[in-house]
């Protein structure tokens, strides 16, 4: 007995061996061993981008996308810190503010425009050291043109005293701040000095029917005629619900707030191959296929806006980006102001 | 050891045989198996509620502990709201669910075998419906186009429709109809265990149905009326999805103002201070709840005066 234990002792031990031999030459040698961890949203976006980026980047480069979810940016951003000492994702898509915390975290790290190719088709703004665009999207307001006979062309119509009770408005922390930024600017402040956003919307709270925290809520309130209007309305959350004849959708003037999903380089184990995946997705063709199923504006300006989204898509100049950065300071605040100030009856 | 006589006559480890070993380990030791399990799920519980406690002790900047965000929750007036409002509507819900479900428990109990079923039914499916589902149903009948505003069009008691949600009021009503089954389960299975012989020696002795149920039903059915007001108060009070779906924004409650502070702002240590007076309050609230039940009880004479 002692000796046929020993015998399969010894042979476990030549199995290990083997095994170790073999994945040491896999590692060092095979090209199929290369790989890239992507962190990034899950659900629909998730088969998009499988779909138009993930699927053509393996099959051009050979190289593995290995994916991760995260539920929503700022859980993303605390596994990533919970794994911070031994970083094994590469490349994270996220939300500009999210970036500029990972980057704070000192979990991401700067990115060379020069080593993306791609790069130079984007606008300049939207590439920085902490995060390069993935795509755009922009703010609109949707209505039941039922409810809302005269229509909307301007933001400054949704202080129209015939409104009265019939908005849906989001919370402070909506789409981290947008609509604080957007009544800033209309009140003539801006992403620094947002009293003027505060005195907006005390003047729009007669009008407010409902303050809304996720935009599928906003979608369900207008369309169940719960409120007239939804004011703060992302488009590709509007196009699925186009067909209504009653519903219409409004980029109103004079500027449309405008922001982007992003990419972030973080400190992790596949550089190299991560700055060859955020270049992929920036590329023409991945470009505009993302941006047509998932209803969202190309960061790459050669890429093709989709055709469905364009009938709404304001002109060019009308844009106006959100700096994100005076967002990540000032967005704590702003909440708990609007909670106090604006959220009461 | 030796200086115990006792100890010297049992058999010394080294003696015992295998299988015995094996007995006296499985008969001593089996009992600390078992419990293991609920040592580990306690356990579990007081690690993550002693660790929101001491996070809810991390002062603004640094690590000290101390009690500053307990102090930030008190001096605030804007903060105490949030626990005022949930205290105020928790309590107007379990008004509400008492006075509305405690008449359908008495009437289960009273009533035919088949409506009683028939309810039961009914209330077990309201259970199984998600609780979403069932807040969505609300405003589906409390929204503008909702069933009550297109009645009181039709009846012509009003032009345009009324906001009857996006209100204090119509959080509590939300809750009202999402708790009411707990607080009538609550009440009708303690209504079916009274004795039927009390109610027929009441009649006997001449009293009126109504005193009988003043006198008799009521007071013996009051451990019901208890644990139904512990729950729907508990639920009220630590409720998130109703005051966001039915308040509209203007009705912020404490689990709001939780989610607010970990999830938008990532101030954690003000949202596990925040939590942990919930819990307080909480713990507190069924206290006074049971020590009230117990002085009744005594008085009418369902609890026991020694206890």
């Amino acid at each position: 007995m002692g000796r046929q234990k020993g015998h399969g002792v010894r042979r476990l031990l030549a199995a290990a061996a083997i095994a170790a031999i073999g994945t040491a030459s896999f590692d060092t040698g095979a090209h199929a061993a290369e790989k890239v961890v992507v962190m990034t949203w899950g659900g629909t976006w998730l088969d998009y981008m499988k779909k138009h980026v993930i699927e053509p980047f393996e099959k051009e480069t050979g190289i593995e996308v290995e994916v991760l979810t995260h539920q929503n940016t700022m859980d993303g951003l605390a596994k990533l810190k919970a794994q911070k000492a031994d970083l094994d994702v590469d490349v994270w898509a996220t939300s500009p503010v999210p970036a500029l915390l990972a980057a704070e975290e000192g979990i991401s790290q700067p990115i060379q425009k020069e080593t993306l190719a791609n790069a130079q088709y984007l606008p300049d703004a939207l590439v920085t050291s902490e995060w390069v665009a993935w795509y755009r999207f922009f703010f609109g307001v949707a209505y039941d043109a039922d409810a809302v006979p005269e229509g909307i062309t301007e933001w400054q119509d949704l202080w129209d005293p015939a409104l009265a009770g019939k908005l849906a408005v989001p919370s402070a922390d909506n789409a981290q701040g947008k609509f604080v930024v957007l009544l800033s600017w209309l009140g003539g402040g801006d992403e620094t000095r947002v009293d003027p956003a505060f005195e907006m919307a005390q003047k729009l709270k007669p009008n407010v029917a409902t303050f809304f925290k996720s935009d599928t809520d906003q979608d369900k309130y207008l369309q169940s005629g719960e409120v007239g209007v939804a004011s703060f309305m992302m488009v590709g959350n509007f196009l699925p619900m186009a067909e209504s004849e009653n519903l219409k959708f409004v980029a109103p003037k004079p500027y449309v707030p405008a922001t982007v999903d992003v990419f972030t380089l973080l400190k992790g184990k596949n550089t190299e191959n991560g700055l060859k995946f955020i270049d992929f997705a920036l590329g023409k063709q991945a470009q505009t296929a993302f941006a047509a199923e998932a209803a969202v504006l190309p960061a790459n300006r050669e890429a093709a806006v989709p055709a469905d989204l364009a009938k709404y898509a304001p002109p060019e100049s009308q844009y106006r980006y959100v700096d994100e950065k005076a967002v990540m300071d000032g967005l704590q605040s702003w909440v708990e102001r609007w909670n106090r100030e604006i959220q009461t009856r | 050891m030796a200086a115990n006589p006792r100890e010297e006559k049992t058999v010394p480890w080294g003696a015992m045989t295998v299988p015995r070993l094996r007995r006296v380990f499985a008969a001593r030791l089996s009992p600390y198996f078992l419990v293991l399990p609920a040592v580990a799920l306690i356990g579990l519980l007081l690690a993550a509620l002693s660790s929101l406690f001491l996070e809810s002790l991390r002062g603004p900047d640094g690590p000290t502990l101390g009690l500053a965000q307990y102090r930030l929750l008190a001096a605030d007036p804007t903060y105490r709201g949030y626990f005022t409002t949930s205290l105020r509507i928790a309590f107007l819900a379990t008004l509400g669910c008492l006075i509305l479900g405690y008449p359908v428990a008495y009437y289960m109990e009273t009533t035919r075998r088949t409506v009683r079923h028939a309810i039961v039914m009914f209330l077990v499916l309201l259970f199984f419906s998600d609780y979403v589902m069932r807040v969505y149903a609300l405003i589906l009948l409390m929204g503008n186009n909702g069933l009550a505003n297109r009645a009181l069009l039709w009846l012509g008691i009003v032009r345009s429709p009324v906001r009857l949600m996006y209100s204090e009021t119509g959080v509590v009503v939300g809750l009202i109809l999402g708790n009411v089954p707990f607080m009538i389960f609550a009440i009708s299975s303690v209504l079916s265990r009274i004795d039927r012989r009390l109610l027929q020696a009441a009649a006997l002795l001449g009293a009126t149905r109504s005193t009988a149920l003043r006198r008799i039903v009521l007071p013996l059915s009051m451990p019901g009326v208890v644990s139904g007001s512990i729950i729907v108060f508990l639920l009220s009070m630590n409720s998130y999805l109703t005051p966001a779906l039915l308040g509209g924004g203007f009705v912020q409650m404490i689990a709001n103002f939780v989610y607010d502070q970990a999830i938008s702002l990532w101030n954690m240590p003000l949202a596990a201070a925040a939590a942990a007076v919930l819990l307080v309050t909480a713990f507190a609230m069924i206290a006074l709840l049971n020590a009230g039940f117990e002085r009744l009880g005594r008085r009418v004479g369902i609890v026991d005066g020694r206890r």
